[in-house]
């Protein structure tokens, strides 16, 4: 009789323990979470279990390259299903996204201090509504092959359009390079922003404040930004092959000593060419910035949010990842090198010495500005496929560059009417 | 003499008549065999046919409130939309190099596998290895090899001083176009060569041992024996080439993204629907594509079913 009760406290206590244990996993929330990879997968899980400790809401985490994240958000929703509680969001797609209502209005949900210490909060602000809260900074900015320059004899680093061609050629004389400049200029986003950038180095915008194009004027700062361009691949200055190169592919070329220029690099480029493993160039890379007019250095912002879509049923979570995300900014940037977008985060890493170029990074941050001061709006994907694969037409010499702009703004005019 | 119906003739007739109204044990048997494949095909294929044929005449687009019947706006805006046009110029130059090297290729590889004897079946292996493998790996695999800086064929091309050294394929839209096409043969030719042998093997020999008795050379055999027995299989190779030419995507989206140079219809669709997000002008398109495709199927098809007729 004693064992049978021994037994059967043994049993009632393993079936209390399995019972406890199974609620408790019922009970744990579990959100999904679908972010570009950055390179480094392992980090990011780490991360992301970090805020599980933290919060005791398990993350299923998602990674893909970030041209494959955009076509499933499409997909996704019009399917009518969440392609995951939190997203990447690219400000690229605020406009597109917001007439489609497809995302969580944040309003709210956050300190405004939080959203003050964000310089780019307002860029994924759609009809009055917060959409995203920036997480990944970025803005365009050259990179600089110093050793390149010192071998030519070239002192100082150039500071307007017109000293980046002078120099190149001087480069391209001495045999230092055989193409100085780098710039993508395939039917992708990256040629489309290199444009964007390249126009606000020559002091200008791409549309006026009512969008009627400003780019058609041969005298105007977009034009003269494609001639720029164009020139620059008759000289020689410009690979041909850059044709079929994404921005991605041009910085790895860059790292491999590909250039002396590359015109639209990224600020987190110097942690790329500093690593030994991805860099044949280890400390010699600088960033720069120039402009037609070097006392008004003007750069455009492209950063980066997350979001959470309307009909993900784990909202409050969410909410949660995306404020751990934001507190844990200088963290992030240690594991997985995405710039902090707030200017705290920032300040802290460059004090502390672990900001990769960090007094040159906020140096030429301070210069960023959104893209579209109206704000991104819906026809902006059509705008920048037809930008992109009408400069990639002008690159291969296919039209001339006065036709390219007449292109460019009369599919614009043409979105904007649908 | 009257005529009247003995019992066994009206019984005979009666059968006759109630044959015609209901199909027999072994046609009953048959059609619940093929039942699964017609419901599933008609699940997966015709359903989603008609509902996109139906949404295309409706604006359909996430951005927008609503979704108003516009009836054919879509299909009058894609004929003067210049994007659709250079679309349409690259596919149908694609898909009449494809068809005639597919044709002319898979022919041959065909006439070469039939004369191999033993041999032939390690022969065929290998052919259908580029059809066997998938279209994006196999387009990467290209891409690197027509890469200017690291190709190996541009070094090859190069070497013999055909090309000069870095040569961007890319930046010709001919020589763009050219390689796509290639890419996507390499890959389809096998398919017909496979197609084609088999007609060949159903051809009786003794065909040909009269032919060489006549006096009749390899020419005159090829064009009075093997290509009258083999028109129709040719026909469904023709067929299966000029659809999967006017489908093509994979190959030009990973050779040449986005460039107005060499997209295709296929990529058009895609980039109306799922970037710029109109919907049912993407699926007006793809109605259009269906369309141009079958049409020039049908006259394969058509002509082979006058042959036959006239026979």
């Amino acid at each position: 009789m004693t064992i049978s009760k021994t037994l059967s406290r043994t049993v009632a206590m393993t079936a209390l323990a399995i019972g406890l244990a199974w609620a408790q996993a019922a009970a744990a929330e579990t959100i999904t979470v679908l972010l570009p990879s950055f390179g480094a997968d392992a980090a990011t899980k780490a991360l992301t279990e970090e805020f599980t400790k933290d919060t005791g809401i398990e993350v299923q985490l998602q990674t893909m390259p970030w041209d494959n994240i955009r076509p499933k958000i499409v997909t996704s929703m019009v399917a009518g299903t969440a392609p995951a509680d939190v997203i990447e969001f690219d400000w690229s797609w605020v406009g597109q996204f917001g007439a489609a209502k497809w995302f969580t209005p944040l309003d709210g949900k956050f300190d405004q201090a939080l959203v003050d210490d964000m310089p780019t909060a307002g860029v994924f602000v759609y009809d009055g509504a917060r959409l995203g809260i920036p997480y990944a900074n970025d803005f365009r900015l050259h990179s600089i092959n110093t050793a390149y320059l010192k071998q030519a004899g070239i002192t100082d680093l150039p500071k307007t359009p017109d000293e980046i061609i002078r120099d190149a050629r001087i480069l391209k004389d001495k045999k230092v390079v055989e193409f100085p400049i780098s710039i993508p200029l395939s039917a992708t986003e990256g040629a489309a922003t290199a444009w964007y950038f390249t126009t606000r180095m020559f002091g200008g915008e791409l549309f006026d404040k009512d969008w009627n194009p400003l780019f058609t004027d041969p005298a105007s700062p977009g034009y003269k930004a494609l001639q720029w361009v164009v020139d620059g691949l008759h000289d020689g200055l410009i690979n041909p092959a850059m044709t079929g190169m994404s921005d991605q592919e041009t910085t790895a070329a860059f790292a491999h000593g590909a250039a002396a220029f590359d015109i639209a690099g990224h600020p987190y480029d110097l942690a790329i060419y500093q690593d030994k493993q991805r860099s044949t160039i280890p400390g010699l890379a600088a960033l720069g910035l120039t402009g037609a007019d070097p006392s008004t250095l003007r750069t455009i912002g492209l950063p980066e949010a997350l979001a959470i879509p309307v009909n993900s049923e784990h909202k409050d979570s969410a909410v949660k990842f995306i404020q751990w995300w934001a507190d844990h900014q200088a963290k992030i940037y240690t594991a997985v090198a995405v710039l902090p977008t707030r200017t705290s985060a920032l300040k802290a890493l460059s004090q502390d010495g672990q900001l990769v170029g960090g007094d040159d990074i906020a140096k030429y941050g301070a210069f960023t500005q959104a893209i579209f001061a109206q704000g991104t709006p819906p026809w902006y994907s059509e705008f920048s496929s037809a930008a992109s694969a009408t400069i990639n037409q002008a690159a291969k010499g296919q039209i001339s560059v006065d036709d390219a702009m007449k292109q460019i703004a009369a599919r614009a005019q043409s979105a904007m009417q649908q | 003499m009257t005529m009247s119906m003995t019992k066994p003739d009206r019984i005979s007739a009666a059968r006759r008549i109630a044959a015609l109204r209901l199909p027999g044990r072994d046609a009953r048997l048959g059609l619940l065999l093929i039942a699964p494949i017609v419901l599933v095909m008609g699940a997966l294929v015709l359903l989603p046919l008609v509902l996109t044929a139906w949404d295309s005449l409706y604006r359909i687009d996430p951005m927008r409130a609503g979704t108003p019947f516009i009836g054919a706006a879509n299909y009058i805006n894609l004929a003067s939309d210049p994007e659709v046009r250079a679309a349409a110029a690259n596919t149908m130059w694609i898909v009449l190099l494809a068809v005639i090297l597919e044709t002319v290729g898979g022919v041959a590889f065909a006439l070469l596998l039939q004369s191999m004897g033993p041999v032939r079946k390690w022969l065929l292996a290998a052919i259908i290895l580029p059809w066997a493998m998938p279209s994006v790996v196999n387009s990467l695999i290209w891409s690197w090899m027509f890469n200017p800086s690291y190709g190996v064929l541009n070094a090859i091309l190069h070497g013999l001083g055909l090309i000069p050294a870095g040569y961007v394929w890319s930046n010709d839209r001919t020589a763009a176009l050219l390689i796509i096409t290639i890419v996507h043969v390499w890959k389809m030719l096998p398919l017909t060569a496979v197609i084609m042998l088999a007609a060949l093997q159903t051809i009786p020999m003794h065909l040909y041992e009269a032919a060489k008795i006549d006096g009749a050379g390899p020419i005159r055999t090829f064009f009075s024996i093997t290509l009258p027995m083999t028109m129709g299989a040719l026909a469904i190779a023709m067929t299966q080439s000029t659809v999967s030419a006017f489908n093509l995507f994979d190959e030009a989206w990973i050779l040449g993204g986005a460039s107005l140079d060499t997209r295709t219809l296929l990529i058009q669709v895609y980039m109306s629907a799922f970037q710029n997000l109109h919907m049912s002008y993407g699926m007006a398109l793809s109605i259009l594509v269906l369309i141009a495709s079958l049409a020039v199927s049908l006259i394969y098809v058509a002509r082979r079913r006058g042959e036959t007729q006239g026979e």
